[in-house]
């Protein structure tokens, strides 16, 4: 089949120009086939941010920047955004330039608002975020910081004036506390010197008692180091001893709870009453016997069989 | 001494009027409607293969040839993607589809007028009646404006497929990650700045040629000398104008 002329020119123009918007649209990482709406945004330093950098929202990407031109009244950089359609960006979010240049990772962060906030219509402006870096903070603050300054240098004024005031007065307490500690240091300096030879036969006396500990501590050195010796071995012996008592006491202990519990010959005798009975009984009927031997013992004599024998 | 000076202002003396009187007959471009298609389709669809092939080939050196550069750990691989996808949309999808054609549309378009002139065809048409360069030259050069951005295209898509290819196939980076960097630094300005350089090479190719063609003289050897001067001149023209376009537009 002959195609015409214009069929061939008229197909390749179309897929050209078809190719042309997909590549462009496919290189500016937006969807094929979805649309976009604009979002504008505003901030106060580009830092290299073009045309055709990402935008992304939580680290992911949701369009690219359209356009990027300075706002010469306000002198602020004025972004047009395209976000793909079906990305709702609440309202009360903030965009922000994100990356370094130097690398080429210039891109817009959307920081969202609170999610239950309605959606931002399309051409509706970004905002920067509130907070600016440390430097821009520090900026916003330096007249707060230096009237701060100020108030402080004042009052450090006023107080040294009041400073100086006391102590030009001579009724001040200051003054007064002053001459206080004046006179007691005058006080002590006579103390002292009323009192220099007391003080030297004193640390004199010190200084001979002192020697004569070393003097004795030399001469009986071995003496002190034989009673020291025998010191030990007292305490030795002592320290064994406590041991066989603990020993010992642990032993009582041990029998002692036998004893409680009835274990054993000893604990039986303690603990049965049984035996105690018996023993009363048998007493009580030894007494019955003697009385019954004293009235008549005759009886108990004439049925032995050794008197019997005689 | 004097005429050799004057000659190149001569010359474009004439290549102005010629393209005035090609473009002061657009209104009757509806008689030439089928000639402008017949030089559509030579022009620009016969031409795709030679620059698909040539865009390919310049695509896949041209990554090999960035990675080979940029072989260095201090530099992400994306940057490659980065380098190679603007320059070919910027420059060379416009460039080497330009030389590809000054050699192959100006030349056939300066032979065909040439011939055309030295077998007295175009005074035959003149006598006859009709308008020569409204008939030869301005179909010519219309086909060449408005083909020469497909090619442009074709250039583009075939050298950045090739790139991104023969980077993942040859070991060099995966696609995602020339896809990563190409997108990373796309800018609109990059194809737009190629689409124009597209057309204005488009125009000086087949003006060019048809210029040459259409004032040869002397016989088979002035043939010749056109065809030759007519691809030449194109060359040349075509890396001044990219120049001046660059100036302008960056």
């Amino acid at each position: 089949m002959e195609y015409s002329n214009e069929i061939k020119v008229g197909i390749a123009i179309v897929i050209a120009v078809v190719a042309a918007v997909f590549g462009v649209r496919f290189l500016q990482d937006l969807p094929l086939f979805g649309d976009t709406y604009a979002v504008r945004a505003e901030f106060e330093e580009a830092s290299g941010l073009t045309a055709g950098n990402p935008v992304r929202m939580k680290g992911v990407n949701v369009g690219s920047v359209g356009s990027i031109r300075l706002d010469q009244e306000t002198q602020t950089v004025r972004a047009r955004l395209r976000i793909e359609e079906g990305i709702s960006i609440p309202e009360g979010s903030h965009a922000k330039v994100a990356g370094f240049s130097g690398i080429g990772g210039v891109r817009i962060s959307i920081l969202p608002g609170p999610r239950e906030n309605p959606p931002l219509p399309p051409d509706a402006t970004l905002s920067a975020p509130p907070e600016g870096s440390v430097f821009d903070r520090l900026t916003d603050q330096a007249p707060e910081l230096a009237n701060k300054a100020d108030s402080v240098l004042t009052s450090t004024n006023a107080t040294m004036a009041a400073l100086s005031e006391q102590l030009q007065n001579p009724e001040s307490d200051l003054r007064q506390a002053l001459a206080s500690a004046n006179n007691i240091a005058g006080d002590l300096e006579s103390v002292t010197e009323a009192e220099k030879e007391t003080l030297r036969a004193l640390l004199q006396n010190l200084r001979s008692v002192s020697g004569d500990l070393d003097t004795f501590m030399g001469e009986n050195g071995d003496s002190l180091d034989v009673a020291v010796r025998r010191l030990n071995q007292s305490l030795d012996r002592l320290n064994r001893g406590l041991a066989s008592f603990e020993e010992t006491s642990a032993t009582l202990d041990t029998v002692a709870t036998k004893l409680n519990e009835g274990d054993g010959t000893a604990g039986r005798l303690l603990n049965d009453p049984t035996l105690y009975l018996r023993l009363d009984s048998a007493a009580a009927r030894t007494n019955t016997l003697l009385k019954d031997f004293q009235r008549d013992p005759g009886h108990y004599l004439n049925d032995m069989t050794l008197v019997k024998v005689f | 001494m004097l005429d050799t000076l004057l000659s190149p202002f001569r010359a474009l003396g004439r290549y102005a009027t010629l393209m005035g009187r090609a473009f002061a007959s657009i209104d009757k471009v509806g008689t030439y409607w089928n000639n402008l298609f017949i030089q559509m389709v030579r022009v620009g669809i016969d031409s795709i293969p030679i620059v698909a092939l040539a865009a390919a080939f310049t695509g896949a050196v041209f990554t090999v040839q960035t990675a080979y550069q940029l072989e260095t750990p201090f530099i992400p691989k994306t940057i490659i993607g980065s380098i190679v996808a603007p320059s070919i949309m910027l420059e060379l999808g416009a460039v080497i589809a330009g030389f590809i054609l000054a050699g192959r549309v100006g030349a056939r378009i300066a032979a065909e007028l040439g011939t055309m002139r030295v077998s007295e065809q175009i005074d035959a048409l003149e006598v006859m009646g009709l308008n020569s360069v409204g008939f030869l030259v301005l179909p010519r050069v219309l086909a060449g404006v408005l083909m020469f951005p497909v090619l442009y295209v074709v250039s583009c898509v075939v050298g950045i497929g090739t790139g991104i290819g023969v980077g993942h196939f040859g070991g060099f980076l995966s696609a995602s990650e020339f896809l990563e960097g190409a997108r990373q630094f796309f800018k609109l300005l990059d194809p737009t700045i190629g689409l124009i350089k597209s057309f204005a090479f488009g125009f000086i190719i087949t003006s060019v040629a048809c210029y040459k063609g259409y004032y040869t003289g002397g016989g088979a050897v002035g043939v010749g000398d056109s065809t030759t001067q007519a691809a030449v001149l194109s060359c040349v023209f075509i890396l001044v104008a990219d120049l001046l376009i660059a100036l302008l537009l960056l």
